[in-house]
C-alpha cells in the first residue's frame, strides 16, 4: 500500500488530532492522530497490510490486534475514497 | 498644521483641496500598508472621506500607489433616473453598479476586494483583529457572528483596532499588520454601539444595502497613527452573538481552529503550502476559543480578563 502518486502531504500534530495539507490539491483535512500517523508512515515508504496493522498497534498500545484490524479496514476505505492511498495489485 | 511621521493628514487639508484632489489627480491616502488613490466627483464620497478618514496620512508624491480606485456615477439616463455609482480599480469594474446613495459603502467594499485579491504578501483572514497590552486577538467570523460589534465595543474601550474585516498575517514574520479602517456595523449593531459609547463617531447611514442598514464607525486616531506597529496573535476567538445567551468562553482544539481559520481566509488556496505553514505557525502560538455572548459589557470584561 502506498500514497497515491504525486501526493505530497504536510502534517501538523496537536494532541490527539492532526491537520494534514495536500500540497497537490490544496485540500486541508482534520484527522485523529492515529489515522494521520498511518498516512505519515505511508508517505515515507510503501507498507503491506500486516505492516500497517503492526504500526496501528505500535501507535496505539492499548489496541488489540483484532481492534487494529477493524480500525485498519475502516481507515483503508476512508482514505481510498479520499484518493490519498492506493493498493498495489 | 499637525503632521504625523512627517505626513499631512486628510483632515488637515482645506476642504476645497480635498475636493480638488478627489476630482483631479486623486486623493492619495495611506490606509494601513496600502497606498490608495481615490478619485470621485460624488459629494457623498467626499463626505465619507471627510468624516471617517480625517486622521489618515496622505501618500507622498514620490511613493508608489497600490490601488487606483474610482467611484463615479453611471452615465446615460441613470444620471437622472435612480442614479447609480460604479466602482473601478485600475479601470476595471469588478462589481455591478449600486444606488448612488451607497457610494461611500461601495468604496469600503471595493477596497476590501482590492486588498483580498492583490495582497498576497499576507495571508488574509476574514476577521476582526484588535490588540490590548500587547495581546492581539483574532475574531474570525462570518457576517452576523457579532465580530464587528465586539470589535467596535473593544475599540471604544481602549483596545487598538488593527482591522475590522481583514486580518493581515505576514508570510515573513507571522505578525499581524494593521489596516485600521472604519468599522462596518449593520442593523441593530449600530444602535448597540451608539448606546455603548457616546464618543463613537459614525459616518452616513446606508439604508437598504444588500446587508441591510449599514454605518461605519470612525477608527480612533491612535489606531490610525499606529498603522505600522504589528502584533503577535495571542488569542483566536470565534465569536457568536446569540440573543439572551450567557457569556461563555470555551477552549477549542488547535486542529479544529486551523481548519475553521482556513475556511475564513481569502487567499489560503492561492498561497498553497505557504498559507498552511503560516496558519500552522499562528495557531501554534495562540490560545483558541469559541465565545458566545449577548451582553456586551460581560463580553468585554471577559476579553479584558484574557489579557491579565
Amino acid at each position: 500500500m502506498f500514497l497515491c502518486s504525486e501526493v505530497e502531504l504536510c502534517f501538523k500534530y496537536w494532541d490527539s488530532e492532526c491537520v494534514v495539507y495536500n500540497v497537490l490539491s490544496g485540500d486541508t483535512y482534520l484527522f485523529d492522530s492515529l489515522s494521520a500517523n498511518l498516512l505519515d508512515v505511508l508517505s515515507q515508504k510503501s507498507l503491506t497490510q500486516s505492516q500497517l496493522i503492526s504500526t496501528i498497534v505500535h501507535f496505539s498500545s492499548t489496541n488489540t490486534i483484532c481492534n487494529a484490524e477493524s480500525f485498519f479496514v475502516d481507515w483503508q476505505k476512508r482514505f481510498q475514497k479520499m484518493e490519498l492511498i492506493e493498493i498495489e495489485d | 498644521m499637525k503632521i504625523k511621521e512627517g505626513r499631512v493628514c486628510v483632515g488637515e487639508l482645506p476642504v476645497a483641496e480635498i475636493k480638488k484632489k478627489l476630482v483631479t489627480d486623486g486623493l492619495r491616502i495611506k490606509i494601513g500598508p496600502f497606498n490608495t488613490s481615490l478619485n470621485s466627483s460624488i459629494n457623498s464620497v467626499f463626505q465619507h472621506v471627510k468624516e471617517l478618514y480625517s486622521a489618515f496620512p496622505l501618500v507622498k508624491e514620490d511613493e508608489i500607489i497600490d490601488f487606483y480606485v474610482r467611484l463615479e456615477p453611471t452615465s446615460s439616463l441613470r444620471r437622472w433616473v435612480r442614479p447609480q455609482v460604479n466602482f473601478s480599480f485600475d479601470g476595471y469594474h469588478p462589481f455591478l453598479p449600486l444606488p448612488l446613495i451607497q457610494a461611500g459603502a461601495m468604496f469600503e467594499w471595493g477596497l476590501n476586494w482590492c486588498i483580498a485579491n492583490y495582497s498576497h504578501q499576507y495571508l488574509i483572514v476574514h476577521a476582526a483583529v484588535i490588540e490590548y497590552k500587547g495581546h492581539a486577538f483574532i475574531f474570525p467570523g462570518s457576517p452576523g457572528s457579532g465580530k464587528s460589534t465586539l470589535c467596535a465595543a473593544l475599540a471604544e474601550n481602549g483596545w487598538r483596532l488593527l482591522s475590522d474585516e481583514m486580518g493581515l498575517i505576514s508570510l515573513l514574520d507571522y505578525q499581524l499588520y494593521p489596516v485600521p479602517r472604519p468599522i462596518s456595523l449593520k442593523n441593530e449593531s449600530i444602535e448597540v454601539i451608539q448606546k455603548y459609547s457616546r464618543n463613537a463617531v459614525f459616518g452616513q447611514t446606508f439604508l437598504d444595502t444588500a446587508k441591510g442598514t449599514l454605518s461605519h464607525l470612525r477608527p480612533s486616531n491612535e489606531a490610525v497613527y499606529q498603522k505600522d506597529i504589528s502584533a503577535k496573535a495571542s488569542k483566536i476567538i470565534f465569536p457568536k452573538y446569540k440573543k439572551n445567551s450567557n457569556t461563555d468562553l470555551k477552549p477549542i482544539t488547535k486542529a479544529s481552529t486551523l481548519l475553521q481559520l482556513a475556511d475564513n481566509t481569502f487567499n489560503y488556496s492561492v498561497l498553497g503550502k505557504t498559507g498552511f505553514d503560516t496558519l500552522t505557525e499562528v495557531v501554534d502560538n495562540a490560545d483558541c476559543y469559541e465565545f458566545t455572548y449577548s451582553n456586551l459589557i460581560e463580553a468585554i470584561e471577559k476579553m479584558d480578563y484574557l489579557c491579565d
